[in-house]
């Protein structure tokens, strides 16, 4: 431990090498990726631990890392006479403002931007391992009652299904999570959430040309310790009778730790432990955030030292129209579908060097339809992923099932509101569920609404880990669709990362957000 | 004495001008502390001053100076700074006028009167809304316990033919109701345990500058105050003083357990200061000459030393922006440079040689122990646990990990390096000076 120190202060010249840290012996601890480079050279912008930066882009981001201006700072401060004797009640006593404005939550040393179910998640684990005052969290939420919010409007979908390792790890802490999430998310004058979990699996269905993969993706499931089972297409239509197998070459089909849950049960769940567990939460919509000029040195003591802007506050306004500003240490990115937008108020993606890369999560809307089918698969029906995209489960004991698909690239619908395009189900996604579940042709259409994915544009999945600039701002989003599933590990990973400083159980340095300004993007095979 | 006043008066005027004030500040210490030498002369009147006197009221100077320096933010940020600086200059006026006199009655008024800066620096450039509550509990505490002490005040001088305790050599009062009515005031300024609860409050929400002479003198104030009107009591004293040494002592241990339980760096370094006051009380209890000795000797090293940390805590929070343990860590290799005074600092407060501190605790272990044996296993005990708690305080903030998001910051600027200098420029240059006067 000591020698870390000792080695930084005495420089051998033949130690001086651009890439100081690595001749260091003992393991460093590092962050998102393996070493941490300094650089010595003057013109070079500070590289934060995060970035490892490959020599083909040496040249693109060699040019310097300007933060723009950011929102201004809001109220002067308040004479402290006259703060004093308001908080006395000799003055301002009248004032509702006064009054609102003495008790609200100033400083934190967490804030978190959004609280759906990542920032619940988030603020859950974070507050496990900081009881009380270890660590002060605030989740600001413009909207409590969840109106848009994707958690709410998800379909609930669990699966192991993936074919990268990082998210199948996930999902089955997901699982785990969730199986014992009533025991965990229960307090002391607190029941935990049902969440309600039917564990009737994902299916999923390949033609000829995509068994190969889903062999592939099989083998690595498998390895990972899912318990998913492959059928042909005769085994398929034993297993199940209502099915038509016309098409299909192989089919998957998980068995354990597959299905569907209440978002609802969970994020209230999470929610409510988190507020036990002193957790603020604060209604108010962000709007601004303040930077400060910080002085960083390359290396400590040694190294180039250099000015940059670190995010030191948040502006939110409130219901009534009265923006207030909230300080913090860390800010986590947990918006969903609008964290492109908010992230733009850091300067991420509107500056130069790291900042010039934005996030790119937007929102995209997705249909989901209920209808009722008398002829349907009945009980025994998972949540099956059609070889053309659209999915369809059965929702309730009634006979009624939900069924829904992503659109292709060109039939994007609009993301101005959450009203329900009712052709795209007639034109869409009946045909392709009615193809395959004869039952399906006798329907009756009953609700359908809408939520929006926060979809990230760059690779459809998730953005864990802080930006290589400013290196308090953590993001934990754009998941695409596939989010509420993996909601528990992401809330522990960005928990590990903050106060361990890396990823302890599941790693997913390759979900950073460096391989956006790399360019370097991470696919997944199987997207809903 | 007076002279000291008027200068502290026309310090009013320089309240814009940050450097020359501190600059200022930072002479006038020297000037009183080589003012030094009439002092066991002493003059009858208002104003008298022995030893005591002298070195708290240059610790006073001297950490308004430190203080004022610590507070750039407020200066630069324009967070009234102006009106700042004359808090703090009007605190240093009552806080010389408290040590530097003789005569109760004016002891007491500045000793309320210090209480008004320092509830309006906490509520004015405090952080959170639970600063509200901290500074009504430090005013509240505090001025419900000086009540008896000012009608006990009363009393004596209708008894007495004046008030001055240059007068008070002769054990006079026999009467129970005096003796708590004058200690009581003292007990929670200190704070002993049971009235402690302000003081991790008070901390934890006030500014640095704020917290800084809180600890540093503020608390003093109730030490010293014990050691005036001690001999006045002496009587009633040693029927009590079972009762007050075991809540300081063992109230010292139960402080010092929950210091290491602490999320907080400041509200330890808060918990710190219980556990020390503790000791003074200890000290000064034994009516001995070796325990106030010892007493006066922590008094003056837990002041710097306190001031130190709380700046310490200070310039890790104008960085980072947190105070919590959980998430400051691996400064060492972060800021290493500040390592070292990390290490000075802890190793002060844990009473290591060569520190002043430690002269201080010998002198109440072999003061405790002759009082009675037993003393050995308590006292020793909140030695042991004053080393737990300093220790886990400098490998949770130096060691372990760098945190990655937090780890840009720079390491100490000129003037910070100044600031901790000087709190532990006089500590080790205090060290002879303490053991020939006190030995």
């Amino acid at each position: 431990m000591f020698n870390r120190a000792i080695t930084g202060v005495q420089l051998k010249p033949w130690v001086q090498s651009k890439y100081l840290v690595q001749n260091l012996s003992f393991p460093v601890r590092s962050f998102c990726n393996g070493e941490k480079k300094f650089s010595s050279k003057k013109d070079e912008p500070v590289e934060s631990p995060s970035s490892l930066i490959p020599k083909d882009f040496q040249a693109e981001l060699n040019e310097e890392t300007r933060c723009p201006p950011l929102a201004q700072p809001i109220e002067p401060f308040l004479h402290p006479i006259k703060r004093s004797l308001d908080v006395l009640g000799i003055t301002g006593r009248n004032d509702p403002k006064t009054h609102n404005n003495l008790y609200f939550p100033r400083h934190c040393d967490i804030v978190i931007i959004g609280g759906g179910i990542m920032g619940c998640s988030i603020a859950y684990w974070l507050k496990q391992r900081g009881h009380d005052n270890g660590l002060r969290v605030i989740v600001v939420e413009r909207d409590p009652s969840y109106t848009r919010a994707s958690t709410v409007l998800s379909v609930g979908g669990l699966r192991q299904q993936f074919s990268l390792p990082e998210n199948i790890q996930m999902s089955l802490f997901g699982a785990e999570f969730l199986r014992n999430a009533k025991k965990m998310l229960s307090g002391e004058n607190l029941e935990g959430p049902d969440v309600q979990f039917h564990p009737h699996g994902y299916l999923f269905l390949a033609t000829e040309k995509g068994a190969d993969q889903l062999i592939e993706n099989h083998k690595l499931q498998i390895s990972l310790g899912a318990k998913i089972k492959l059928f042909s297409a005769n085994k398929l239509k034993q297993k199940f009778p209502w099915i038509n197998t016309s098409g299909v070459e192989l089919a998957s089909f998980g068995q354990e730790n597959e299905g569907w849950f209440d978002p609802w049960a969970l994020l209230n769940g999470f929610r409510n432990k988190a507020i036990e567990l002193g957790v603020t939460f604060v209604k108010a919509d962000t709007v601004g955030f303040e930077t400060e000029d910080m002085m960083a040195h390359s290396k400590p003591g040694v190294g180039e030292s250099c000015t940059y802007n670190k995010l030191r506050r948040v502006h939110v306004r409130l219901a009534d129209g009265d923006v207030r500003t909230i300080d913090f240490a860390i800010c986590v990115m947990a918006a969903g579908a609008q964290s492109g937008e908010v992230s733009k108020l850091t300067g991420v993606g509107m500056g130069t060097g790291l900042l010039r890369k934005a996030l790119p999560v937007e929102p995209r809307k997705r249909y989901v339809y209920c209808f009722h089918a008398p002829d349907g698969p009945g009980l025994d029906c998972p949540l099956t992923v059609d070889t053309t995209g659209s999915y369809f489960r059965r929702e309730g004991l009634g006979g009624h099932y939900i069924a829904g698909k992503s659109p292709s690239a060109n039939e994007e619908p609009g993301i101005a509101n959450l009203d329900v395009d009712y052709t795209f189900f007639d034109q869409q996604v009946w045909p392709d569920v009615a193809h395959r579940v004869p039952g399906f042709e006798n329907i009756k259409l009953k609700s359908a609404w809408s939520g929006y994915y926060d979809y990230n544009t760059f690779d459809q999945n998730g953005v864990i880990g802080n930006h290589p600039y400013h290196t308090n701002l953590f993001f934990a989003t754009g998941f695409s669709g596939h989010g509420i599933q993996q909601a528990p590990a992401v809330g522990r990973a960005i928990m590990e990362l903050i106060v361990d400083g890396r990823f302890v159980d599941i790693d997913l340095k390759r979900f950073g957000f460096d391989r956006i300004i790399t360019n370097r993007p991470v696919f997944e095979q199987n997207i809903v | 004495m007076l002279k000291f006043l008027f200068i502290a008066v026309s310090l009013f005027s320089l309240t814009g001008h940050w450097g020359v004030l501190i600059s200022f500040l930072l002479v006038i210490s020297f000037v009183w502390g080589l003012s030094m030498e009439n002092f066991n002369l002493g003059i009858v009147g208002l104003a008298q001053l022995d030893l005591l006197s002298y070195l708290l009221g240059f610790l006073s100077v001297w950490i308004t100076a430190l203080m004022l320096m610590m507070s750039l933010s407020v200066k630069v940020s324009k967070n009234f700074p102006a009106v700042f600086s004359g808090l703090s200059v009007g605190m240093l006026f009552f806080l010389l006028m408290s040590f530097g006199t003789s005569d109760l009655i004016i002891f007491y008024i500045s000793f309320e009167a210090t209480l008004i800066p320092i509830f309006l620096l906490v509520m004015g450039w405090g952080y959170q809304p639970e600063r509200v509550s901290a500074s009504l509990y430090l005013l509240f505490y505090t001025l419900a316990a000086s009540l008896p002490l000012l009608l006990s005040i009363l009393w004596v001088g209708s008894e007495e033919m004046s008030l001055d305790y240059t007068f008070f050599w002769k054990a006079r009062s026999t009467s129970v109701l005096l003796f708590w009515g004058m200690v009581l005031a003292f007990l929670v300024k200190l704070p002993v345990y049971f009235g402690h609860v302000w003081l991790p409050k008070a901390h934890v929400e006030a500014p640095v500058a704020g917290s800084m002479i809180l600890a540093g003198v503020l608390l003093k104030l109730g030490g010293y105050g014990l050691v005036r009107v001690f001999p006045y009591l002496e009587s009633k004293l040693s029927e009590s003083s079972s009762l007050l040494m075991s809540v300081s002592v063992v109230g010292g241990v139960l402080a010092s357990l929950i210091c290491i339980r602490q999320t907080d760096c400041k509200s330890l370094v808060a918990y710190s200061s219980v556990a020390h006051m503790a000791l003074v009380l200890l000290g000064v209890v034994t009516n001995t000459f070796l325990g106030v000795a010892g007493a006066v000797v922590i008094m003056i090293s837990h002041g710097l030393c306190s001031s130190g940390l709380f700046s310490l805590v200070g310039m890790i929070y104008e960085r980072l922006g947190t105070r919590s343990l959980v998430l400051i860590r691996g400064l060492i290799s972060m800021a290493p440079i500040s390592s070292m005074w990390w290490f000075l600092f802890s190793v002060s407060n844990m009473a290591a040689p060569p520190t002043p501190n430690l002269l201080g605790e010998i002198y109440l272990f072999i003061v405790s122990l002759g009082w009675w044996s037993g003393t050995v296993l308590l006292v020793g005990l909140l030695s042991f646990m004053a080393g737990a708690y300093n220790l886990y305080l400098f490998i949770t903030t130096q060691h372990g990990g760098e945190i990655s998001s937090l780890s840009l910051m720079s390491d100490f600027s000129f003037r910070e390096h100044i600031v901790l200098f000087f709190h532990m420029g006089p500590f080790i240059l205090l060290f002879p000076f303490l053991s020939h006067f006190f030995s």
